[in-house]
């Protein structure tokens, strides 16, 4: 097994154009796993731990740019106010020891269904950017995972940063696991409001062979909000709104029986969490006007 | 690559792939432990460059210009680091196996402010987590190192090896360089049944650095058990080494030895293996019906089979004072249900393994993580017809076991490769080799009957078990007899009927665990009571003492209308337990559910025999040297049950010396004739009786050399102190026999909060009263008590080996496998009885499995009276709790 350490971006690149079968590694939290229960053994690790173009955050052009390879300490303890629901997920990652090295990058690359980020960044409407020697190109997370463990990554390229834009409303993230400082989620649900837009944002995780959006649940949740016209009133959730915004992204899930849960606790527990958390993220939306006004 | 490890300069080239665990070990830094390699357990957390990391997820190559920091750079057994020393000063380890990566996590605290999330990252399988908590508050505070505690029988002084484990210096099985070992891994079977036609070795022998193959072909082919007990014929001889058949996904197919892991692995995929694929059964109950595949066939009753041809291991079927079901039909009311127990791993996090060699006059030796040496060492003689004392096991301190290593899962590969290569052989298991090859706690199906007189006194009681052994039947007959006795044997109560029977399937096997067998059979009667009392309107408690066991009554399990005649009430302590139990869940303790939840209250008793049944044998000595040190030889195993501690206390206390004139060895089969091993709770009453033997013998010695007042440094008499060197040495010895057996008690109580919305179950208050006869060492009982409730919380509401359709281990890692974690276990008030028994040494009963068996039934019968429903399955998951609040898709 080769190891392949690039010190630039670019070489990273070429690494993998000359190597497409050499496995990425960032944090390891995932590949070592698989290297020392002898689960895999591919010709050669790609090292991006030493790629200084991956290890930092910024605002790049109104939108903020995460490169692929900052760990979850940092998006908690520096990106609370910019990705606040990238960063209320962070903190349900794993334990201290994995939020030290794991990164958003590895986990897009890892494609778990059940990986922390991807709901939050469903909400955001965040892209990925991905780049080979062939060039770059931005894909939105909604269309990155194609199935378990499986992404539009081509066997030459890599993921570079994670782009999105900083909310404009509030941001909720909510995970249900079998004990109290869960590890891996029954389910998962990110939230999101987009008032400038008038938009929800939601992903799935957990429940579906790909995180997902529920996108019929999100417009059925903006249109009545528009039509009551709660997004400029900003009058109370009405509590059967809510319910009902639940009922509609259980329905956007695809769960199975397996070690996490049964389908049925897991698409409950995913109505119970879509209603919590757009009422938490509207009651914050109203907050946020009083202390305006 | 150049780093540093612990300031000090270092070089090397880690292999393609590898982890810093395992480089670091390479380096001989043995503080370093393994219990997962997935990133789950934490056993293996370093700083680099000070940043805390699992060294199993950090690909060595990245230490390259590092400053590596272990557990041992914190601080030394003479210089020890704050947070250590707070690890000591608060018992805050048992076996310690975590304790290395714990201190080093805590290391990095500044604050203890939401401790659960930030100790979330590391596992202990023994404490229970209090100890830990409070262990990490007083590190982070700085507290001043607690003034030297006594020493005596009473006191709480330290394990003897405190200062060592939690500087990482204790040496645990695989904490030792040997030159030129070589290294075994096995191949796993890939079906639940099959039979092998043939094993193509050619590829695997030409794999570089492949030195053996063993397969069926090459290996002894006597049946035995793995599970090992003072009488062979305890257990069904069902096992091979390597056999033709296989009967569950991951038995051992071959196993291959080489110069490195690596080349092991490779020669294991290289092996070609052909399979009769056979039908398998995965139900217990469709295993005993007709027509089921059959696993053993060809056994017979003279195996320790009863009735192989319908896969049943043993059938206890039986009764006592008349007929069960007109006792019932009579009886003003009566209770009924079924409950089901989940398969458990023990997920002690030293995982299983052995180190062997040939010692120079050619006599094996083996190094093997196991709680019965002895016992190890004749089953190995046997099988590899050597003479015993041709064979040498011993123990390093053993980083855990709760019954799971009272088994041979290594050792008969190790020894067998040592004898057939001439060379060192070592085997360590991998945590999914643990799930998926070692044992769980048998799963059980356990259905229960009462009837009682409208005041609530028992009438009748029919007791109905089906027990799942797995694809062999180690410990599937003892635990089969436990689980229907004293579970049964508590209740005075005029007829009694048991039908159980363990039956074989195509799974994991099933062996001992903490409790053996009795919690699954707890759960089931305590829980029939909890709704015999709801019936009647009756307190709990109050029904309990309607019903009990009284002192001096005889105990009578179903199948028997005599009592067991080696039983004994060397002392009562049931009555104070329910006493203390029910007035601290009385006095609460201030909690508070959150807004919304339910709350509810539930209790359950347990009684355990002190010693198990049919003898169990320990013998020590104690040599007194001229400069007043006394030797001490002890055959049992130290394994996080403290018993190291509690024998320094008996020799102390008996010789009036101090901790520091005492030097242990145990777990050795040359250090004593013979010792039946650490298992059935008898450290303290049955080799600590032995050793308190031996301490009154040479006590009487000495004595009658120099007629006075035993002191520290001699015997003071009316002419002076005469000094031992003028007495010594001798040797005092002392012997048990486990003749007699007395019975300990415990009673759980916990006020739980339940989340209708979504299943969550939070334990408010956690109420525990043990009856330990004389409490030894306080704060050791304590942490046993506290660790046995946290396994039976553990069993109540998270853990489950989870089987698939073709009976293979679908959870078989800590990701998927819910060990509790510190924000998953509240703290416990423990009580203890005051009383004394006549049979253990200094008044003291066995605690160490008791504490697990009233957990769960406590726990279950809150939830019933929180949410009106009661749970039957266990365990009683988010998920299915959940599904009690939903109308129409209850289960039973």
């Amino acid at each position: 097994m080769d190891f392949l350490a690039p010190t630039s971006w670019a070489e990273a690149l070429e690494c993998k154009a000359a190597h497409p079968d050499a496995v990425a590694i960032a944090g390891g939290t995932d590949v070592m796993v698989e290297l020392n229960f002898d689960h895999r053994r591919p010709p050669a690790l790609l090292d991006l731990n030493r790629v200084p173009e991956l290890a930092d955050w910024a605002l790049d052009d109104g939108r903020v740019r995460l490169g692929a390879g900052v760990p979850y300490v940092r998006v908690i303890s520096e990106l609370g106010h910019l990705l606040p629901g990238l960063a209320m997920a962070a903190r349900t990652v794993g334990s201290p020891q994995i939020r030290n090295r794991g990164t958003v990058g590895g986990n897009l690359g890892a494609a778990s269904p059940a990986g922390d980020s991807h709901p939050a960044l469903l909400a955001a409407f965040a892209s990925v950017e991905i780049g080979s020697v062939r060039g770059t190109r931005e894909v939105p997370v909604a269309e990155f995972f194609t199935g378990v463990k499986r992404s539009v990554l081509e066997p030459d390229e890599l993921i570079s940063a994670v782009l999105v834009t900083p909310p404009s409303g509030p941001q909720q993230f909510s995970k249900i696991g079998t004990r109290n400082a869960m590890v891996i989620a029954v389910s998962a649900f990110g939230f999101a409001l987009h008032p400038d837009t008038r938009t929800v944002g939601t992903g799935i995780g957990s429940a579906a062979p790909t995180p997902r959006p529920a996108p019929e649940a999100a417009a059925f949740l903006a249109g009545e909000l528009e039509a009551a016209g709660l997004w400029s009133s900003r009058g109370a959730l009405p509590a059967t709104l809510a319910t009902e915004f639940g009922r509609r992204v259980r329905d956007a899930a695809a769960p199975i029986d397996d070690v996490r849960g049964s389908a049925a606790y897991r698409s409950h527990a995913l109505s119970v969490m879509a209603r919590r958390t757009a009422t938490w993220a509207w009651d914050a939306y109203r907050d946020e006007n009083r202390s305006a006004a | 690559m150049k780093f540093s490890i612990n300031g000090v300069a270092g070089s090397g080239e880690p292999q393609p792939g590898q982890c810093l665990r395992t480089f670091l070990r390479d380096q001989e830094h043995f503080e370093v432990k393994k219990g997962c390699d997935a990133g789950d357990c934490g056993a293996c957390s370093v700083l680099v460059d000070g940043a805390l990391v699992r060294s199993c997820l950090y690909p060595a190559v990245r230490a390259d210009g590092a400053e590596i920091t272990t557990v041992s750079g914190l601080g030394t057994p003479e210089d020890l680091h704050p947070m250590q020393q707070a690890f000591v000063d608060h018992f805050g380890f048992q076996c310690g196996f975590c304790t290395a990566g714990m201190i080093v996590a805590a290391s990095t605290l500044d604050s203890t402010d939401d401790l659960p999330r930030r100790m979330k990252g590391n596992l202990c399988r023994c404490t229970g987590y209090r100890s830990v908590r409070q262990a990490i508050e007083a590190g982070v505070r700085g507290d001043p190192p607690r003034p030297a505690p006594g020493c005596g029988v009473g006191d709480s002084p330290n394990p003897p090896a405190a200062r060592r484990v939690v500087t990482g210096t204790e040496p645990y099985t695989f904490d030792l360089a040997v030159p030129g070992s070589l290294h075994l891994r096995v191949l796993a079977a890939p079906h639940a049944h099959a039979r092998i036609r043939s094993i193509d070795t050619s590829a695997a022998e030409a794999v570089p650095g492949v030195v053996l193959v063993l397969t069926h072909e090459n290996t002894p082919q006597e049946r035995y058990s793995t599970g090992r007990h003072e009488h062979r014929e305890d257990d069904p001889d069902d096992t091979r080494m390597l056999d033709d058949v296989v009967r569950h996904v991951g038995q051992r197919v071959a196993a291959v030895v080489a110069e490195s892991v690596a080349a092991a692995e490779a020669g294991c995929r290289a092996l070609v293996v052909d399979y009769e694929v056979l039908p398998a059964v995965v139900d217990p109950e469709e295993a005993r019906r007709p027509g089921a595949p059959l696993l053993h066939p060809d056994r017979t009753p003279a195996d320790r089979v009863d009735e192989a041809g319908r896969n049943v291991v043993l059938a206890v079927h039986g009764g006592h004072g008349g007929d069960v079901d007109a006792a019932l039909a009579a009886s003003a009311h009566t209770v009924s249900g079924t409950w089901r127990t989940s398969r458990v791993s023990h997920a002690q996090l030293e995982t299983h393994g052995a180190i062997g060699w040939l010692e120079d006059d050619g006599r094996l030796v083996l190094r093997a993580s196991t709680q019965v040496p002895f016992l190890t060492r004749l089953e190995l003689a046997r099988l590899f017809g050597l003479p015993e004392d041709r064979v040498r096991v011993h123990t390093a301190r053993v980083g855990g076991g709760f019954g799971g290593k009272q088994e041979i899962f290594a050792e008969d590969l190790v020894g067998w490769a040592v004898l057939r290569t001439g060379r060192p052989v070592s085997y360590e298991l991998s945590r999914t080799d643990e799930f998926q090859r070692t044992s769980v706690r048998h799963p059980m199906r356990v259905g229960v009957t009462l009837g009682s007189t409208a005041d609530g006194v028992l009438t009748a009681m029919k007791v109905d078990v089906l027990s799942d052994t797995g694809a062999y039947g180690n410990h599937s007959r003892g635990v089969l007899f436990h689980a229907i006795a004293e579970s049964v044997s508590v209740y005075r109560c005029p007829v009694k009927h048991v039908d159980a029977e363990v039956v074989y399937t195509n799974t994991v096997p099933s062996g001992a665990f903490r409790g053996y067998g009795l919690g699954q059979v707890i759960l089931g009667v305590e829980s029939a009571m909890d709704e015999l009392a709801i019936e009647l309107g009756l307190d709990p408690f109050e029904l309990r003492r309607r019903n009990v066991v009284r002192d001096g009554d005889p105990l009578l399990v179903a199948q028997h209308a005599e009592p067991e005649p080696d039983l004994v009430w060397g002392s009562y302590g049931l009555d104070q337990c329910l006493d203390l139990a029910e007035e601290a869940l009385a006095r609460g303790n201030g909690v508070e559910p959150p807004p919304g939840w339910r709350v509810g209250e539930g209790m359950a008793l347990a009684l355990i025999t002190t010693v198990p049944p049919f003898g169990h044998v320990a013998h020590a000595a104690i040599h007194l040297e001229p400069d007043g040190t006394y030797r001490v030889d002890v055959g049992t195993v130290e394994f996080g049950n403290g018993s190291q501690t509690v024998f320094t206390q008996i020799v102390a206390s008996t010789l009036n010396t101090t901790v520091d004139r005492i030097v242990l060895r145990v777990a050795d089969t040359d250090a004593v004739a013979y010792d039946t091993g650490a298992f059935a709770s008898a450290g303290t009453a049955v080799a600590g009786k032995a050793l308190h033997g031996a301490a009154l013998d040479l006590r009487a010695q000495i004595l009658s050399r120099a007629d006075g007042v035993l002191e520290r440094d001699g015997v003071r008499t009316a002419a002076g102190l005469v000094p031992f060197a003028e007495i010594g040495p001798l040797t005092g010895t002392g012997a048990e026999f486990g003749e007699q057996r007395s019975l300990s008690s415990n009673v759980h109580a916990v006020r739980v909060a339940v989340r209708p919305e979504t299943g969550e179950v939070r334990i408010l208050q956690s109420v525990h009263a043990a009856d330990a006869g004389t409490v030894m060492n306080p704060e050791q009982c304590r942490g046993q008590v506290e660790g046995g409730v946290a396994q039976g919380i553990g069993s109540a509401l998270y853990e489950e080996v989870l089987i698939g359709e073709h009976g293979e281990v679908l959870n078989p890692v800590f990701r998927t496998y819910r060990v509790p974690q510190m924000a998953d276990i509240p703290d416990t008030e423990v009580y203890f009885a005051t009383t004394s028994d006549t049979l253990g040494p200094y008044g003291a009963k066995s605690m160490s499995e008791s504490p697990y068996n009233p957990v769960a039934p406590a726990i279950g019968n809150a939830i019933r009276r929180a949410l009106g429903a009661r749970p039957y399955e266990q365990p009683f998951s988010r998920d299915r709790v959940w599904r009690l609040t939903q109308p129409r898709i209850m289960e039973p």
